[in-house]
């Protein structure tokens, strides 16, 4: 039924903005002297992934090397939970807006009102010790309030000119530290935030012809009848003529087929 | 009812031979293992943890491993986090071998084995971390408890440092620790360089820092090439007319009045019979009436011949009151007003006589030479080149009184080459020759940041034909840094220090872990400052951080894709604190 082929790539483009916004987060340790003895940049990655893909990543330093610690930390990853219908963002339907074609100035593109969603976004953090933890979250959480807006390109190669606001809203920050327990067990210290992306979905975009002539016939009543005297044909031409349709341009009028 | 008193389990006998026995199964049954006892660096009083943990020391100690299998524990886990490695491993240690080759050389808590301190296996090349200690397993044998047994799980790296000289071990620095990777500049890379040029007065100007170089860590010395006017001898070496300092032209010189003066210093006089030139008027021979050599006679005396001899052979006006002595600097002034030739030398008027029937026509459009130039043979009479030199050579046109107005004579002698004003009239009535003594320029380097941040103009020199070489002394770039040891960049408020966890020496690239700011923020390495360690310095010429390395030495990790994207896809014209764009 619908049968127009269409990806705008909006989820996976949400993963990897969603990813730049914690690619730079760091940990510092200091000695007792409070010099800074190590500076780590926390590695990030999204959680979900091909089970091989990630032990392949990991056997390229050898064998050697492929089983000499557990895992490095302090990590970070984080992964879609849910994906929500806003309705309270929901245009109506008929709206549109409008953008160029390239390299033809009689066509344009139509883009109608995007669906609205909300991306459910977990991040966590995983870390050996609660100070390391606690200096990522304390990096994250003053920028939300509870939300943070980023403008996005949403049609970047096409349709660079186009930018959409994206609110990201903290949702909660839960942690476990399960500290307790016999003491062979290992402790792990996981933080989870849990954000909102408010996106949308775009549905194909189509194209028209720019209008570029408009047509006025103008009358004049008769007297007291109801006859209607053709006076003249009012035309209407942007100029210059090869004018896009982001171009600056005037008008120029023309008075056709006078019967003055 | 008590134990049976005839029969005790607490023989010493017993229990020694018992604890032997232990430790040779062991040493037969068991794997030679590393111990790495953990130093604390910085515990945190509030969550009671020490996240900076040390290892620099390890201990080679038989263990035996309990586990037959392969490793017990979960095993492979693929988490959130990638794949995490749940192994676990039960390890034995003879109590009395732990404490003598490893208790009695801690500090602290040594009478067992500690939990936190790790276990390094050879054969797996893992490193576990002790989670558990169990003193009393097997339970008081003979009364006695002769090994440990150590529960371990494989070890979460959380960037501690090792520094125990164990190559399997300290390896997981190279691999695991979060890096800095620095680029060095060649030597040549490094040097700073500036050009300049001169003004028509010789003098250096418009000095540029072409490059400024990195990593110097003091203020280099810059060397100006040898001015060659400095070394050049007008009498023996060739003239550079470029910039007047010959004489082997015509000037524009006309009139019965004038004057020729000089500084002489005669290196050797002529040999008996000889003489030595000094200067010939009418230097083009077109004009042999006028012609006179003037110059020195093998005792020193002022002479001249004229070109058609008509002064008969070779004459000493002055005799021994005008005697050039070898290496000593000589004011001469000889000056014509029509038949009157008068002589000053060194200030004193040596000679002043008229010469009836003679017009003293020096100043013609014929010129002069000097030195060399004017060597000749002239009208049978040989005259060599001067051994030695000439200075500030003068033709001037004008009446003696004004020519001898101060300037000259008057305002006293001075033999200090070097402070010698230079002349310069463009008045074509007078002819001039500059100063021959150049002066070497001399500049001082100023640096900043390890960089050259300015010039100091000591002395411009003098007489600089051509604009000379500038050259700046490298910054000392070389040697090997030592894995383990500490590097350093020092910004003045704060140093950077980091540990060297590898140096490639063919590409000159230096590996960091642990990199840190003395003054506990965050920083990063530059590309100006010189990183200096005991054993190496060289200079960066790209410090790349974390994103390149995470992605060569952590798959996993997508920070740097991420960072790639950014551009492409955020609008940066609203600020995102997060990314590293602005």
């Amino acid at each position: 039924m619908f049968g127009t082929w269409f990806y705008h790539k909006r989820v996976r483009m949400a993963v990897s903005v969603f990813g730049s916004l914690f690619n730079n987060l760091y940990v510092l340790r200091q000695n007792s002297a409070g010099e800074t003895i190590s500076q780590v940049k926390v590695p990030l990655s999204y959680a979900p992934a091909r089970s091989f893909i990630q032990r392949l990543e990991e056997m390229r330093d050898g064998e050697e090397q492929e089983r000499r610690v557990a895992m490095k930390l302090p990590r970070m990853s984080f992964e879609i939970t849910s994906m929500q219908y806003d309705p309270t963002r929901q245009l109506p339907k008929s709206n549109n807006f409008s953008s160029s074609v390239a390299n033809d100035s009689t066509k344009k593109n139509i883009f109608y009102s995007a669906v609205p969603y909300d991306i459910t976004f977990d991040v966590n953090i995983y870390a050996k010790s609660q100070d390391d933890a606690l200096q990522l979250v304390e990096q994250i959480l003053p920028y939300f309030n509870p939300q943070y807006t980023i403008s996005v390109k949403p049609f970047y190669e096409d349709h660079p000119e186009i930018k959409e606001d994206v609110p990201i809203v903290l949702q909660s920050v839960d942690f476990s530290d399960d500290y307790e327990g016999s003491v062979g067990d290992r402790r792990t210290i996981i933080y989870t935030l849990s954000f909102a992306m408010k996106i949308s979905f775009y549905g194909p975009n189509d194209t028209s012809n720019v209008i570029r002539e408009v047509n006025n016939n103008l009358y004049i009543l008769s007297g007291d009848s109801d006859r209607e005297d053709f006076q003249y044909r009012m035309q209407l031409t942007p100029t210059p003529s090869n004018v896009g349709l982001d171009s600056d341009y005037g008008f120029n009028y023309s008075y056709l087929d006078s019967a003055l | 009812m008590a134990t049976n008193p005839w029969v005790s389990q607490q023989v010493r006998g017993e229990q020694n031979l018992y604890e032997d026995l232990v430790i040779e199964s062991l040493k037969f049954y068991g794997q030679d293992i590393y111990y790495l006892p953990r130093e604390i660096v910085n515990k945190d009083k509030v969550f009671l943890d020490d996240v900076p943990s040390r290892f620099s020391d390890s201990y080679k100690i038989e263990m035996y491993v309990e586990n037959v299998d392969g490793f017990e524990g979960e095993g492979d886990l693929f988490s959130k986090f990638g794949v995490e490695l749940r192994d676990q491993a039960t390890f034995v240690v003879a109590r009395r071998r732990w404490k003598n080759l490893i208790g009695d050389k801690l500090d602290a808590y040594n009478f067992r084995p500690r939990e936190g301190d790790l276990i390094y296996i050879p054969f797996s090349q893992s490193i576990f971390e002790i989670f558990k200690v169990e003193t009393e397993t097997p339970f008081y044998q003979l009364n006695q408890l002769p090994t440990f047994r150590l529960q371990c799980e494989l070890f979460e790296y959380n960037d501690e440092d090792f520094d125990t000289d164990v190559e399997g071990i300290d390896d997981v620095e190279e691999e695991g620790a979060y890096q800095y990777k620095l680029t060095m500049n060649t030597p040549a890379e490094s040097t700073a360089t500036i050009t300049g040029g001169i003004t028509f007065e010789g003098e250096l100007n418009n000095l540029t820092v072409t490059n400024p170089g990195r990593g110097y860590s003091t203020a280099p010395t810059i060397t100006v090439s040898d001015n060659p006017g400095s070394n050049s001898k007008f009498g023996n070496a060739s003239l550079n007319a470029s910039r007047g300092r010959g004489i082997e032209t015509n000037y524009l010189l006309n009139g019965n009045n004038g004057t020729i003066e000089m500084w002489v210093n005669v290196d050797q006089l002529p040999s008996s019979g000889s003489q030595q030139a000094l200067f010939l008027t009418g230097g083009t021979e077109d004009d042999l009436t006028n012609q006179y050599m003037w110059g020195i006679n093998s005792t020193g005396q002022l002479v001249y011949s004229r070109g058609d001899n008509q002064g008969g052979g070779v004459v000493s006006p002055t005799g021994n009151s005008i005697l050039f002595q070898q290496g000593t600097w000589h004011h001469l002034l000889i000056g014509v007003e029509g038949s009157r030739l008068f002589i000053y030398f060194d200030q004193i008027i040596e000679h002043d006589a008229t010469y009836a029937g003679v017009t003293f026509n020096w100043f013609t459009s014929e010129g002069f030479s000097t030195g060399a130039d004017a060597a000749r043979e002239l009208d049978g009479i040989q005259w060599d080149g001067l051994e030695g030199f000439i200075d500030e050579f003068r033709a001037r046109v004008g009446s003696r009184s004004t020519l001898m107005d101060n300037r000259y004579i008057d305002s006293g002698v001075n033999t200090s080459l070097f402070e010698q004003d230079a002349e310069w009239d463009s008045d074509v009535s007078t002819a001039y020759l500059n100063h021959f003594n150049a002066i070497d320029a001399d500049l001082t380097a100023e640096i900043t940041n390890g960089q050259l941040s300015g010039i100091i103009t000591n002395n411009p020199g003098l007489y600089y034909d051509i604009p000379p070489t500038i050259t700046v002394t490298a910054p000392y770039s070389g040697g090997t840094y030592k894995r383990n040891t500490i590097v350093e960049q020092d910004f003045g408020t704060y140093t950077m220090k980091g540990e060297v966890a590898k140096w490639d020496s063919e590409s000159t690239t230096l590996y960091l872990a642990h990199v840190g700011a003395t003054d506990g923020q965050y920083h990063t390495f530059n590309t100006s400052l010189p990183v200096v360690s005991d054993d190496a310095t060289w200079a960066p010429s790209l410090v790349e951080e974390l994103e390149y390395i995470q992605e060569v030495e952590d798959g996993v990790a997508q920070n740097q894709y991420f960072d790639d994207f950014e551009s492409d896809f955020l609008d940066f014209s609203e600020n995102n604190p997060f990314g590293d764009m602005s």
